[in-house]
């Protein structure tokens, strides 16, 4: 391919991030800094916005942690599986995906409700009812449930690219099928783990309706601050700085990844 | 086809929209969803029709989506009138977004009062109002308090459970309801923080979605809700269980305010003069249940009986609330949780 034809093909897709991200980037900066640089020390030296930065972390590592854990064996079957079930495999993961995030939010509640379907199961068998609603395990299940296939896709990619011979060596070199597992696919998927853990954590940062949706006061994150600043308070300066300190956050994390990955990564 | 052909077909089509926007043969109006769309189309949009032979594009748009597109494209809106919150119209006015209203334009405007467009400096006029007041469970509430002030009590003393929603300060009218309460406490904002506060442990939640907030009452998850009269009315008269009613001593004015944004076409002019003519209030009041503006209209008997009367509702005193909100907000999320 020729580098005129490189450019043409590349063209579109580096101007739409430029000016999809890179533009708006710059706007928000200069909204943030003006007046100066009042709006960032506010933030960083109130300990209410640190609380809440760290519970928008801590809920993100949260559902990325559980992502990982229920989505890995998932991949690995879904990487495994032939013909109709894998289809359906697929299906199950992404039908989530197919509502939109104000009908999902609205079919938790309906779920999770003092007299949702959960309460009503438990009422049955005779056992205390549950009252999880408007809390961080709410938003964290709700969270889970959507992101999920971000993680087992990423996962399953990397699965699927794998040569079956390598297992196939390891088990004529005498390794039974979980030391297989342990010291030959696990590392080698790796890659396809960090690819989900950034997606979902990145979108579980950024997530505000699901959190408002699930949660309330108490359940407060980074977005649902900048949506009250802009939309209640009219404040954008201030909405611009605390999107600038999401993103910092976010790229602080991914830099610590970075760092961490390649020493793991075989 | 060379790289200049390229660019140069690719420039032609990203003007064609531009150039059909300049041609301003189209107006855009926006409306809230459901039933306000229906009567927008059929009121609205019916009457613009008549009078110009056009049909008007009606875009469901919340009023913060529609200012961050007038913020975004100032002079040159991508809509023509728009459907604001009262405090989201005080600032599009302040910051040079709206034109200003006037009879020669708006003939209609002379009957509209001017308690609906005092605050707004004439940038924009309510054309339809409600007011938040109280739906119960008659089945499980059957006495409710008279008085919003013992409606709260109660509220902190337990008297009904954790089966209360009231509206959070952080939906679009929260900061109007704190307001109201605080007329209640002597324009003592403290004293409403501190109720807010001792009502937390026995609210269900203070509701920020609208449809959440009827959907809990609707599964009788809460017997209380703060809530907007058409709607609650309307779902008393479909559910015999549930009732509404305007504690003492009334209810907060909560409108929907009509402006031109600055650069609109001269177009958008005739829509905002049909909007206000009497038979689209007119109309408008018996699709959507609420009070309409127009002092020439006369509710028939049945529709009066519905709306509720304007010496029980409350206008906003909007520059207070405007200057007091940030900290309002700032305090909510730091207190009540």
């Amino acid at each position: 391919m020729g580098q005129r034809t490189a450019a043409l093909l590349l063209g579109p897709a580096v101007l739409f991030l430029i000016g999809g991200f890179v533009g708006p980037l710059a706007l928000a900066l200069g909204e943030s800094l003006r007046g100066g640089v009042g709006q960032y020390v506010r933030v960083v030296v109130d300990i209410y916005y640190l609380e809440v930065i760290g519970a928008t972390v801590a809920l993100a590592a949260g559902v990325t942690a559980a992502c990982l854990a229920i989505g890995y064996p998932y991949a690995l079957i879904l990487a495994r599986a032939r013909g109709w079930s894998k289809a359906a495999l697929l299906f199950l993961l992404v039908a989530p995906l197919m509502v939109n995030v104000v009908v999902r939010s609205f079919g938790w509640l309906v779920i999770f409700g003092r007299s949702g379907l959960v309460n009503a199961a438990l009422d049955l068998i005779g056992l205390p009812r549950i009252d999880i609603l408007n809390s961080w395990t709410a938003i964290g299940i709700a969270l889970v449930h959507v992101l999920l296939p971000f993680m087992v896709l990423s996962i399953a990619a990397t699965l699927e690219g794998l040569d079956p011979a390598l297992e196939e060596a390891a088990a004529t070199l005498g390794a039974r099928p979980w030391r297989s597992f342990l010291h030959v696919i696990a590392p080698l998927s790796v890659h396809g783990a960090v690819t989900g853990a950034i997606l979902v954590f990145a979108l579980s940062m950024g997530s505000f309706v699901t959190v408002m949706m699930m949660g309330d006061n108490r359940t407060m994150v980074l977005p649902l601050l900048i949506y009250q600043q802009l939309t209640v308070a009219g404040n954008g300066p201030f909405a611009a700085t605390l999107g600038m300190v999401l993103l910092a956050t976010v790229l602080a994390v991914f830099w610590l990844q970075a760092r961490l990955a390649p020493a793991r990564a075989p | 086809m060379s790289f200049r052909r390229l660019i140069a077909a690719s420039a032609l089509l990203a003007a064609l929209p531009l150039s059909a926007a300049l041609g301003q043969d189209r107006i855009v109006a926006t409306s809230s969803g459901g039933v306000w769309l229906e009567s927008a189309k059929r009121n609205f949009a019916a009457c613009f029709k008549e009078r110009t032979g056009k049909d008007p594009e009606i875009l469901v748009s919340a009023s913060n989506e529609i200012m961050q597109k007038l913020r975004a494209s100032p002079g040159n809106p991508p809509i023509h009138v728009a459907v604001l919150s009262e405090i989201d119209a005080i600032r599009a006015g302040q910051e040079g977004l709206l034109d200003k209203l006037n009879f020669d334009k708006v003939p209609n405007l002379k009957d509209v009062p001017e308690v609906f467009r005092k605050q707004w400096n004439d940038f924009a006029t309510i054309q339809n109002f409600g007011a938040m007041i109280v739906m119960v469970n008659g089945e499980k509430v059957p006495n409710p308090p008279k008085d919003w002030k013992s409606l709260i009590d109660d509220v902190i003393a337990g008297k009904f459970g954790k089966r209360v929603s009231f509206p959070a300060l952080t939906m679009p009218w929260g900061p109007m309801f704190t307001w109201f309460l605080t007329t209640l406490y002597d324009g003592n904002e403290d004293t409403v923080f501190q109720k807010y506060k001792a009502m937390l442990p026995n609210m269900a939640k203070y509701w920020v979605s609208p449809v959440e907030a009827l959907n809990m009452f609707a599964a009788k998850e809460i017997d209380i809700l703060v809530y907007w009269d058409g709607r609650a009315y309307a779902f008393a008269e479909e559910n015999k269980w549930a009732k509404a009613y305007i504690p003492e001593p009334g209810a907060f004015q909560s409108a929907a305010m009509l402006a031109k944004p600055r650069g609109a076409p001269d177009l958008a002019w005739q829509y905002i003069d049909c909007v206000l003519s009497p038979k689209a209030q007119l109309g408008h009041a018996q699709t959507i249940k609420y009070p309409i503006v127009n002092s020439k209209v006369e509710y028939p008997a049945d529709l009066k009986a519905l709306l509720t009367p304007l010496d029980k509702v409350r206008q906003p005193d909007f520059a207070r609330i405007i200057d007091r909100v940030p900290s309002w907000l700032d305090r909510w999320n730091r207190e009540i949780r």
